[in-house]
C-alpha cells in the first residue's frame, strides 16, 4: 500500500510523462510535415510556398533578397532584373506579410543565403492593428517558427485528398495580366496631410530585423513601390525619417516626377493598389539599375552556375511580353 | 388536500398526482401548466402566489404545493 | 482577445491560473476581477467605465432594497426594483438601440414627407457583452427583491459575479446563488479541475475550428449574395447557419466552462443537444438554456401571475371556457418574453420577425395540445413512439432551420426574398453541379464538416443517453484517457480552419 505522499508523487511524474510525450508527439510530427513540405511544395497554400521556395533555392546563389506584402511580389521582378543586370534575386513576399513573418522569413533565409542586400517593401509598416492584435501575430508566428505543424496543418488536404496548390511564379514573382486603371494621376503624392508616425510595435519588430540584416552582413534597403492607395507624402516623408534615424537607406518609387514612369492608365491592377505586369517591368528596370548602381552586385550572366536562369528566362520572357503587350495596347 | 386535488384533477386527470414526486423535474407539468395551476390554486384558496415562488421545490409534488398553500394561506 | 484566440488559450488564461495560484486565497477574487476588466477592456475599452457603473449600481440597490425591506414597506421596494430595473434597461437601450430607434423615425418622417426633421444617428461602439451582465443584473436585483438572496454588503463580490472574464462576452448568463460563493472562495487549482476543464476546452474548440468556421464561408457567400441563390442551395445555406450557429456557441460555452472549472467554479450549462428536440417548446428548453430560464424567471412567471393575468383568469372563466384562457393566458405571458427575446439579440427587424416567430409557433403547440391527445388516444401512439418521435424530431429540425434562416439574412426583406426562392426555383442539380465547390470550401472541407458533425453527434447521443461525461472519463484508464487528449489535440491542430488560406472568425454572439 502506498501512502499518500507517494501517491501524489506518482501522480505528478504522471503528469509531467503526458506533456513530455504531447512535446515529443508535436516536435516528430512538425519535423515530418516540415520534411515532406520540402519535397513538395504543392502541398502548400502560396503563402507557405515562398517559405519553402527560399530555402530550395542553391546555396549562396542570391545576391538580393525582397521581403514584404503583395505589394513586393506583384511589383518586384527577379527575371526582369536578371535579364537588365544580371541580378540573382529572389521575392519571399507574402500577401499581407506581418513584420513578425518578414522576420521568420528573413531568418530562415539566412539559414543558406548570405545576399548582400535585403529589399524590403514598406507595406507591413502601416499595416496598424490593435495591440491585442500585434500579440496574437507575435504568439501565432511563434507557434508556426517553434512547431511548423501550425504552419503546414493542412497537408492533409492534399495527402488524403489530391489537392494541388500549384501556382507559376518566377522566383517568387507573381505575374498579373489584369488592368484596371488608376484616375487620379499623380496627384496623390502632393497631398501633403500631416506626418504619419512609426508605431511603437511596428518599431519593435522594425529593430529586430534590422539587427537581424546586421548580423549576417546585409544591407538593408526599404522600398516603396507605387501604389496610390497605400502610399502619400505623409506617410513616405515618415518612412523616410525613422530610414534616416536608423542609418538604412529608403528609396520611394512615389514620386509627383514619377521616377519610375508609371503610366497609371496601363500599369494598374486595380485601381491604384497594386501593379500589374507591365508595372513591374518599370519597376523591375528602374530597381535593377538602382541596386547595381549602389550596392555593386555582381554580374552572374552567363555563368556556369546560374544556367537555370536563362532557361528560366525564355518561358518568362513568352508568358510575361505576351501579357505586357496585351496590356499596353 | 381533497380540495388540492380536485384541482389538479381539473388541470390534468391524465396524471396520477398523489404520487408523482417530480412534477417538474420530469417534465409533467410544463411552464404553461404551471401558470394555470397557479392561476386555479390563488382563486380556489384566496392567495397571491407570486412569481418567486415559482420555483421546482415548490410544485414538484403534491405535498409540496399543499406545503406551498398552507404557508400563504397563514401569512 | 476572444476565448477561441491564441492569445487568450495561451497567454492570458495561463497567466490569470498563475497569478490566481500565488495569491494568497482571501486576495483570489481581486486576480479574477482584475482579470474581468482586463480582458473587457481589451475589446470594449472604455465602455468598461460602463461595467464598473453597473455593478456599483446594482450593488447599491440590492442594499437599498434591504434596508426598505426591513422597514416592511412593500410598495417602496416594488419602486425601487423598477427603479434599479429602469436604469440599467436604459443604459442598455442607450448604447444597443438609440440608433435603431432613431432610423426607424427617421425612416417614418421621410414616409410622411418630412425628412428636414430627421434626427442624428450618433457612432456608438458595439457594445460587447452588455447583453449579458445587465440581465445577470436584472436577476440580482429580483431575487434581492424577492428575498431569494440577501443583499450582498460586498461590493468587490457583486462586481465579480458581474465581470468574471470567461462569462463576459457570451454568457452564460447566472443567476447570482449559482456562481457567486464560487467566484468569491478563492479556492485552490486542482489538477482534476485543470484536466476536465482543458478537455471541454478542447472539445469547444473542436466544435468552432473544425466545423463551425469552415461553414462561415458558405454561410457567409449565400447569404451574402442571396440574390444569387435559391431552391436547394438556400436550404443547405439555412440548414448550415443553424450548424454553424450551435458549434460556434456551443463550442464556445465549452471553451467559457472549461476555463470556469479550472478556477473551480461551476458556471450553468448552456446548451443539452439541441438537436433531439421534438417540440420548438423543448428546443429551448435546451438551446441558449440560461436565456430561456432567465426569461421564464424574470418575465415570464411575473407577467403570469401580475394583476392583469389574475382578472383576466376570473373573467376568462366565466365568459370563455377553460380552453381559452389557458390559451390567451399562454399568448399574455408569452408575448413580452419573445418580443425581449427578439430585441435582446439587436436592434434589426428580422430579429424582433425571430421572436415572433416563436412565439406563434409555442402558442400553437399549446393550441394543439388538446388535439395532441386526441391524436394519441386515437392512434395508439405516445410519446415513446419510435417513428412518431423521428417525425416530430424532423418538424422541429424544419422549425429551427427556417426560423435561423430569418435570423442570419442581412435584412428581414432578405430573409423573406430568400424563403421564398426555396419555393421558387429549387434547383436541386446545383447541388451537385459544382456550385458548393466555389464557396471557398473545397471537398476536402465537406468531408471534414461531415465526418465532424458525426463525431459531435455520436457524443451528443452517448451524452442524451447518460454515457459519457467528463467524470467518466476523468475515470477511464490512463492509456485511454491520454490518447482522446492527444487525439482532440491533434484533430484541433491538424484540421482546425486556422492559418494560411482561413480568416479568423468572430464570435458570433459576441456581437449580440
Amino acid at each position: 500500500m502506498l501512502d499518500f505522499k507517494e501517491k501524489m508523487k506518482i501522480k505528478k511524474y504522471r503528469n509531467s510523462l503526458f506533456f513530455v510525450i504531447l512535446a515529443l508527439l508535436i516536435i516528430g510530427s512538425s519535423a515530418g510535415l516540415s520534411y515532406l513540405s520540402m519535397q513538395d511544395d504543392h502541398l502548400l497554400q502560396s503563402r507557405n510556398k515562398s517559405m519553402i521556395r527560399i530555402q530550395k533555392q542553391r546555396e549562396d546563389s542570391l545576391d538580393a533578397l525582397v521581403v514584404g506584402d503583395s505589394l513586393s511580389y506583384s511589383a518586384i521582378s527577379p527575371m526582369k532584373m536578371w535579364e537588365e543586370k544580371g541580378i540573382a534575386s529572389y521575392v519571399c513576399g507574402q500577401s499581407g506579410q506581418k513584420l513578425q513573418e518578414t522576420y521568420s522569413m528573413l531568418e530562415i533565409a539566412f539559414k543558406t543565403q548570405h545576399p548582400k542586400v535585403v529589399v524590403m517593401e514598406t507595406g507591413p509598416l502601416f499595416r496598424v492593428r490593435g495591440k491585442s492584435e500585434e500579440i496574437k501575430s507575435t504568439l501565432s508566428e511563434m507557434g508556426n517558427r517553434y512547431f511548423p505543424i501550425f504552419r503546414y496543418h493542412d497537408v492533409w488536404k492534399t495527402l488524403l485528398f489530391g489537392k494541388k496548390y500549384a501556382e507559376q511564379d518566377f522566383e517568387g514573382y507573381l505575374v498579373r495580366g489584369t488592368k484596371i486603371p488608376y484616375t487620379h494621376g499623380d496627384t496623390y503624392m502632393s497631398k501633403a496631410k500631416t506626418l504619419e508616425e512609426i508605431k511603437p510595435s511596428i518599431d519593435l519588430y522594425m529593430q529586430k530585423i534590422i539587427a537581424l540584416c546586421k548580423q549576417n552582413d546585409a544591407k538593408l534597403l526599404l522600398v516603396s513601390v507605387p501604389s496610390p492607395h497605400n502610399y502619400n507624402t505623409a506617410r513616405c516623408n515618415a518612412i523616410a525619417a525613422y530610414a534616416r534615424e536608423n542609418g538604412i537607406a529608403y528609396l520611394n518609387l512615389n514620386d509627383t516626377a514619377n521616377p519610375v514612369g508609371i503610366d497609371w492608365s496601363k500599369d494598374c491592377l486595380d485601381k491604384g493598389d497594386h501593379l500589374n505586369a507591365s508595372g513591374a517591368e518599370r519597376v523591375s528596370i528602374y530597381l535593377a539599375a538602382y541596386l547595381k548602381e549602389n550596392y555593386d552586385l555582381p554580374d552572374h550572366r552567363g555563368e556556369e552556375a546560374y544556367a537555370s536562369y536563362t532557361q528560366m528566362e525564355k518561358q518568362y520572357d513568352r508568358i510575361v511580353n505576351e501579357k505586357i503587350k496585351e496590356i499596353r495596347e | 388536500m381533497e380540495e388540492l386535488l380536485t384541482i389538479l384533477n381539473d388541470v390534468d386527470d391524465s396524471i396520477d398526482w398523489e404520487h408523482e414526486e417530480g412534477l417538474i423535474d420530469n417534465r409533467i407539468l410544463d411552464s404553461f401548466g404551471v401558470i394555470s395551476l397557479v392561476a386555479e390554486l390563488d382563486e380556489t384558496f384566496d392567495i397571491e402566489i407570486e412569481a418567486s415562488e415559482i420555483i421546482p421545490q415548490n410544485f414538484n409534488s403534491v405535498q409540496a404545493i399543499y406545503a406551498m398553500v398552507k404557508r400563504l394561506q397563514e401569512n | 482577445m476572444a476565448y477561441h484566440e491564441v492569445t487568450y488559450l495561451f497567454l492570458f488564461l495561463p497567466l490569470v491560473l498563475i497569478a490566481y495560484q500565488i495569491v494568497p486565497q482571501k486576495r483570489r477574487w481581486c486576480v479574477l476581477l482584475l482579470a474581468g476588466y482586463a480582458f473587457f477592456w481589451s475589446f470594449s475599452k472604455s465602455l468598461v467605465l460602463v461595467l464598473m457603473a453597473t455593478s456599483m449600481f446594482t450593488h447599491y440597490i440590492g442594499l437599498w432594497l434591504e434596508r426598505v425591506k426591513e422597514d416592511g414597506d412593500k410598495k417602496k421596494q416594488k419602486w425601487i426594483l423598477f427603479f434599479g430595473v429602469f436604469v440599467l434597461l436604459a443604459v442598455l437601450g442607450y448604447l444597443k438601440y438609440a440608433n435603431f430607434f432613431v432610423e426607424n423615425v427617421n425612416g417614418l418622417l421621410t414616409a410622411v414627407g418630412k425628412s428636414g426633421m430627421a434626427l442624428e444617428t450618433k457612432k456608438i461602439a458595439v457594445p460587447i457583452g452588455i447583453s449579458f451582465y445587465t440581465l445577470q443584473a436584472i436577476g440580482y436585483m429580483a431575487d434581492v427583491y424577492w428575498g431569494k438572496i440577501p443583499a450582498e454588503r460586498h461590493l468587490g463580490k457583486v462586481a465579480l459575479f458581474l465581470g468574471f472574464f470567461p462569462q463576459i462576452m457570451e454568457g452564460p448568463i447566472a443567476m447570482y446563488s449559482q456562481t457567486a460563493d464560487a467566484l468569491w472562495s478563492g479556492e485552490s487549482l486542482k489538477s482534476e479541475n485543470l484536466a476536465q476543464g482543458s478537455i471541454r476546452i478542447l472539445w469547444g474548440l473542436f466544435k468552432k475550428m473544425i466545423i463551425a468556421d469552415r461553414l462561415y464561408y458558405l454561410v457567409t457567400e449565400v447569404f451574402d449574395h442571396y440574390e444569387n441563390y435559391s431552391g436547394a442551395i438556400v436550404i443547405v445555406a439555412a440548414v448550415s447557419y443553424a450548424v454553424q450557429l450551435y458549434m460556434e456557441f456551443s463550442g464556445c460555452m465549452d471553451i467559457v466552462i472549461g476555463s470556469g472549472q479550472m478556477f473551480g467554479v461551476r458556471l450553468p450549462e448552456n446548451f443539452n443537444q439541441p438537436f433531439a428536440s421534438k417540440s420548438a417548446a423543448e428546443f429551448w428548453r435546451r438551446w441558449h438554456m440560461t436565456l430561456g430560464v432567465w426569461f421564464k424567471t424574470y418575465v415570464f412567471y411575473p407577467v403570469s401571475v401580475s394583476p392583469f393575468m389574475r382578472k383576466w383568469n376570473k373573467f376568462g372563466k366565466k365568459h370563455v371556457g377553460k380552453y381559452m384562457t389557458k390559451l390567451v393566458g399562454s399568448a399574455i405571458a408569452l408575448f413580452p418574453v419573445w418580443l425581449f427575446n427578439g430585441l435582446w439579440h439587436g436592434p434589426q427587424w428580422n430579429y424582433i420577425f425571430y421572436g415572433m416567430y416563436y412565439f406563434v409557433i409555442l402558442l400553437l403547440e399549446v393550441a394543439c395540445e388538446p388535439l395532441k391527445e386526441k391524436f394519441y388516444a386515437k392512434t395508439g401512439t405516445s410519446e415513446t413512439t419510435g417513428w412518431w418521435n423521428v417525425l416530430r424530431i424532423a418538424k422541429t429540425w424544419i422549425i429551427i432551420f427556417t426560423g435561423e434562416l430569418f435570423f442570419r439574412a442581412n435584412t428581414l426583406t432578405a430573409g423573406f426574398s430568400m424563403f421564398a426562392s426555396i419555393f421558387r426555383g429549387f434547383a436541386p442539380e446545383r447541388l451537385w453541379d459544382g456550385t458548393l465547390l466555389r464557396m471557398g470550401l473545397d471537398l476536402a472541407d465537406y468531408s471534414i464538416i461531415i465526418a465532424g458533425c458525426i463525431v459531435v453527434g455520436i457524443v451528443g447521443h452517448l451524452r442524451e443517453k447518460k454515457k459519457l461525461s467528463l467524470d467518466q472519463i476523468a475515470g477511464m484508464r490512463l492509456p485511454a484517457r491520454w490518447g482522446l487528449y492527444y487525439a482532440l489535440i491533434f484533430a484541433v491542430i491538424l484540421f482546425g480552419a486556422y492559418g494560411v488560406g482561413y480568416q479568423q472568425v468572430d464570435l458570433i454572439y459576441a456581437g449580440f
